[in-house]
């Protein structure tokens, strides 16, 4: 009798037991909502799921896609009171959204890089240009994306030129595109696609170079239109024009792919467009047209959402552990998704290095970057209307509708207008 | 007699707020209170973390004194106007064509389903699709039309956007082909062959019968297409971005642009109901045309 | 007789040719979809790729959930055509024959709300469905859809131009409400509910802009979300692209055929009762 009646005490307690240590188990759970497509989300997936099978206690739910309205869905989700736990954005678009963000050095329950296991100077400078807004950090970046050059390698053998010896100056670029253009292929696309939004990029690139600023420290007014803008302005419209490398309107990439183009500057993203096309192919850094050879990048960034009060402290530590495991194996999202890690250490794991990505130029752009040689586009909440206008103008001085002269006139007195607005 | 017509009617009136109110609900929650909200939003300078300030009808102020706002408006009605009647004439022709060789229902039945087909696709296929097939380099369109010399469509600032009304065209049209076909299929058959035989001409049997029978499906199918010519942005947003230059900015994509990129939610409420008051007052004509043929 | 048989033969002529250049931008995209990726940027251009490959179809059943994409789209369709189907004949018939306060005045409310773009719907039906708790759902995505007046127009015209007379036969046989619309008015509007049905089901099969905002996790994704989640920000992987679309235009082109062959049945249906 006594017996069973221990039997069954013990076996009552023995489950309680498990059943508690089972709670205690239960995986914290973090959502984490990206803006990747395509590559950039299949590299983050993988590593994620690594996340996933090494660890127990936290489990991350991804959610991923939506480049378009992402922001908008950000700010709605916060303010609806679900937000996801981390979030990625553009840099150029923290300030905006700062308002929206945890500050990770000032969270609710303090400083968390107390639980980042890495170290924050290890992350490149050129990436943690814009993620400190008002003596705060809003984000822990991930990556640059930077614009570099895609040239054919064949068409370069069949011009005469040295497919290992891209052009790197102005003189040498001008000699190579003459060279190709009279090998009767098109000689160069500034960038890709020839949509207004690409063609503003190579503007800046151009002016960037030139030693141009696009607006005053403040953003009180444009300074763009001067010889540097003209001069940069000039230089696009006869690419298409007088110098006759291109045609106006071409498709750089439809050109490349086809096998027609020499050289087409492009985000580095596009290796996986050109990944199956039937010609030998490299990348190269943005030439130095005009002076240090600037080039355009963006990037990904980390971003804690502002969390319902009553978050618990484990959830922030979670969150930061994810982060953490993303960054130190980031060398998995270069290798897969095309982008820069931003933490140097991954920049030198051997499976990256041998990578054919590395191997056809991706190095190059690594070493652009370590040097400084980026530039982000414009950083203000009205960013993207400053953005709209001036590439309706850069466009059509291109397509050749009204003169570079008119089409700068013309920018600045709107980005004027709209910077002195409410 | 009157007691029991009474009674009826009072019941009537029960049974038609019985009959009217599920609709009306799942109208009034999911349709007319984000409208009603939308307008109040767009009274606003819309900044919910800080405190969204009132601002009256400032927002529309700026819009309506906004070259681009105006541009777009523009650019809108352009569309519409080459949209429209595009539309209407290919859906009737090919109705009228189909229901010529009705007699050849094979021929009729591949032909009907071969033009409906595009109006299943979303527009994001049709977009990417066109703006390949009408790219210099690898485009089946474009690469022979530049071979003949023809210039290059969506690059050419005038060009493009009859480039995209006709996309459009091509996508909508074999939903109003199937409209005016129906209407046909009321078209006493042996009066047509009868007249036919004792020499009518062309232009006879088109006044005297198809025209009156088509007024009513034409004139839904004018207020249909117009309502969905102000508010298509996909083709434009997809093809062209709206370039070259500013040619090809509907207004519906500068609404999405001011909510979604430039996060100016006051801005884009107050250029949606402009938008909707642009198109309520370009549709009243056909409205007016339509209520009379409907109460009569 | 003769003239009669030229002008068949060149109409004939015009027509299939119409109907083919129509038809090549189809027959380009489906090829795309069956193409190899070596060959996506092939010059000169071809309508048909030399060879036929389903990597992008398989690729695109085994890394994405298509399979549940195309089954959520499928309930949302579906949903949305019924419940609108049911909301719009109730509320047609209490405009079109039914007479109470109020009636003419919504009416009109209707139409004017009508002209509103739907893209400044979406931020407050965010916060509405957020509340009710309709978010990640697919009914927070079939509401407003079968909340939209276009089926009440239809239907209300359609109905006003049914001759009262049969309507009052009825009623004088005893009759009441319910049997009238359940008896006459809807098998006599055969053709309208096919057209609508078509239209509603198409509409919501390919719904976008509110879909992109409301349904956020994988698994309750329609299949035009879908899709664009597979489409790069920047790159464009065409081939994947149009083998999704051709999966996802398919159920809208079976639903045409088949409302099709009930569209021809009822009209002669109605041509009979309307001579009877």
């Amino acid at each position: 009798m006594f017996r069973k009646i221990w039997l069954l005490f013990s076996v009552a307690v023995l489950s309680m037991g498990i059943a508690v240590m089972g709670w205690g188990k239960e995986p914290i759970k973090i959502v984490m909502r990206t803006l990747w497509h395509e590559a950039d989300a299949r590299a983050a997936e993988m590593i994620i799921n690594l996340f996933n099978n090494t660890h127990d206690d936290i489990q991350v739910e991804l959610i991923q896609g939506g480049w378009a309205e992402y922001n908008l869905q950000l700010k709605l989700s916060v303010l609806a009171g679900n937000p996801p736990h981390i979030g990625t954005l553009l840099p150029e678009k923290i300030v905006e959204l700062k308002d929206y963000l945890i500050p990770i050095d000032a969270s609710p329950i303090g400083n968390l890089l107390r639980f980042a296991e890495f170290d924050l100077a290890d992350l490149r400078p050129l990436a943690m240009e814009l993620v400190q807004v008002d003596g705060h950090l809003y984000g822990i970046p991930i990556d640059n994306n930077v614009m570099g050059v895609y040239y054919n390698k064949d068409i370069f053998r069949a011009a005469g030129l040295d497919p290992d010896r891209p052009p790197q100056t102005l003189g040498e670029f001008l000699t190579a595109a003459e060279a190709i253009k009279a090998a009767g292929f098109a000689a160069w696309h500034p960038d890709s696609d020839g949509l207004p939004r690409k063609l503003r990029r190579a503007w800046y690139i151009l002016f960037w170079q030139l030693g141009g600023e696009l607006f005053d420290e403040n953003y009180t007014r444009a300074t763009f239109n001067n010889s540097k803008g003209l001069l940069a302005l000039r230089f696009l419209v006869d690419t298409f024009g007088a110098f006759g490398f291109n045609e106006r309107g071409a498709n750089g990439v439809t050109q490349f792919g086809a096998g027609l183009l020499g050289m087409m500057g492009g985000g580095n993203w596009y290796y996986l467009q050109f990944v199956n096309v039937p010609f030998d192919w490299g990348i190269m850094a943005m030439p130095s047209f005009f002076g240090p050879a600037y080039t355009r990048i963006s990037g990904s960034v980390f971003v804690i959402p502002r969390q319902p009060p009553g978050t618990p402290p484990e959830v922030y530590e979670a969150i930061m552990k994810v982060i953490s495991f993303f960054i130190t194996n980031s060398h998995i999202w270069t290798m897969y998704g095309g982008h820069i890690t931003a933490y140097t250490p991954a920049l030198q794991h051997p499976d990256l290095i041998a990578s054919d990505y590395w191997q056809r130029g991706g190095k190059f752009l690594a070493e652009a970057l370590q040097k400084g040689l980026g530039r982000y586009e414009i950083v203000h909440p009205k960013g993207s209307e400053l953005e709209d206008v001036i590439q309706t103008y850069i466009d059509l001085a291109i397509k050749g509708t009204i003169t570079p002269e008119e089409a700068l006139a013309r920018a600045e007195k709107e980005c004027n207008r709209i910077l002195q607005g409410p | 007699m009157r007691k029991y017509l009474k009674r009826y009617r009072a019941n009537d009136a029960i049974i038609g707020f019985l009959y009217i109110l599920p609709y009306v609900a799942c109208w009034s929650i999911f349709l007319a209170y984000p409208v009603g909200y939308g307008f109040y939003l767009s009274l606003f300078c819309w900044d919910p973390l800080r405190g969204s300030q009132f601002v009256g009808f400032t927002n529309y102020q700026r819009l309506l004194f906004d070259p681009r706002f105006i541009n777009a408006i523009l650019v809108s009605l352009k569309f519409v106007v080459m949209t429209v009647p595009l539309v209407i004439f290919f859906g009737a022709l090919m109705a009228f064509g189909l229901w010529y060789l009705r007699h050849y229902k094979k021929i009729v039945s591949i032909s009907q389903a071969l033009f409906f087909i595009p109006y299943t696709l979303s527009v994001s296929v049709i977009a990417i699709t066109w703006r390949w097939l009408l790219d210099r380099n690898v485009g089946f369109f474009q690469y022979y039309m530049s071979q003949i010399g023809l210039p290059v469509l969506l690059v050419d600032p005038s060009l493009a956007l009859p480039t995209i009304a006709f996309v459009t065209t091509w996508w909508i049209a074999g939903y109003r082909m199937l409209i005016f076909q129906a209407a046909l299929e009321d078209i006493p058959v042996e009066v047509v062959e009868a007249a036919i035989i004792d020499g009518a001409s062309f232009r006879v049997l088109v006044m005297k019968i198809f025209f009156p029978l088509l007024k009513p499906a034409m004139t839904f199918a004018i207020i249909f297409t117009i309502v969905m010519a102000f508010q298509m942005f996909g083709q434009v947003f997809l093809m062209t971005e709206g370039g070259p230059g500013r040619s090809t900015e509907l207004l519906a994509l500068y609404i999405y642009r001011s909510a979604f990129d430039y996060l100016d939610l006051g801005r884009a409420a107050a250029a949606g109901f402009i938008l909707g008051i642009l198109v309520l007052s370009v549709s009243l004509v056909w409205i007016k045309k339509g209520m009379k043929s409907a109460l009569q | 007789m003769r003239r009669g048989n030229i002008t068949y033969v060149i109409v004939l002529t015009l027509l299939v040719g119409l109907s083919i250049i129509w038809f090549i931008p189809v027959i380009w995209m489906i090829g795309t979809a069956f193409k190899p990726q070596s060959d996506i940027f092939e010059v000169p251009p071809r309508i048909w790729p030399k060879r036929l490959v389903i990597d992008n179809v398989i690729v695109i059943s085994t890394q994405w959930p298509v399979g549940q994409w195309f089954l959520n789209s499928f309930v949302v369709a579906l949903g949305t055509t019924m419940l609108s189907l049911f909301l719009s004949i109730f509320a047609a018939y209490a405009f079109a024959r039914l007479r109470w306060p109020g009636r003419d005045l919504l009416f009109v409310c209707l139409l004017i709300f009508m002209f509103v773009p739907w893209q400044i719907n979406i931020v407050p039906l965010f916060f509405l469905a957020s509340n009710l708790k309709l978010l990640n759902t697919l009914p927070g995505v079939i509401l407003p859809m079968a909340g939209m007046p276009i089926g009440v127009f239809l239907l209300r015209q359609f109905f006003l131009n049914i001759p009262g007379e049969i309507e009052d036969a009825a009623r004088v046989d005893g009759c009441g409400r319910l049997g009238i619309l359940f008896r006459i008015i809807i098998p006599m509007s055969g053709p309208v509910l096919a057209a609508y049905s078509l239209y509603i089901f198409n509409y919501a099969w390919n719904e976008f802009l509110w879909s992109l905002i409301c349904l956020q996790r994988r698994q309750v994704m329609t299949l035009t979300i879908g899709l664009k989640l597979i489409q790069g920000a920047y790159t464009r992987d065409y081939g994947l692209v149009m083998a999704g679309a051709f999966l996802g235009a398919l159920p809208s082109f079976l639903m045409f055929i088949l409302a099709r062959r009930w569209m021809i049945r009822a009209f002669v249906m109605a041509s009979s009762v309307g001579k009877g």
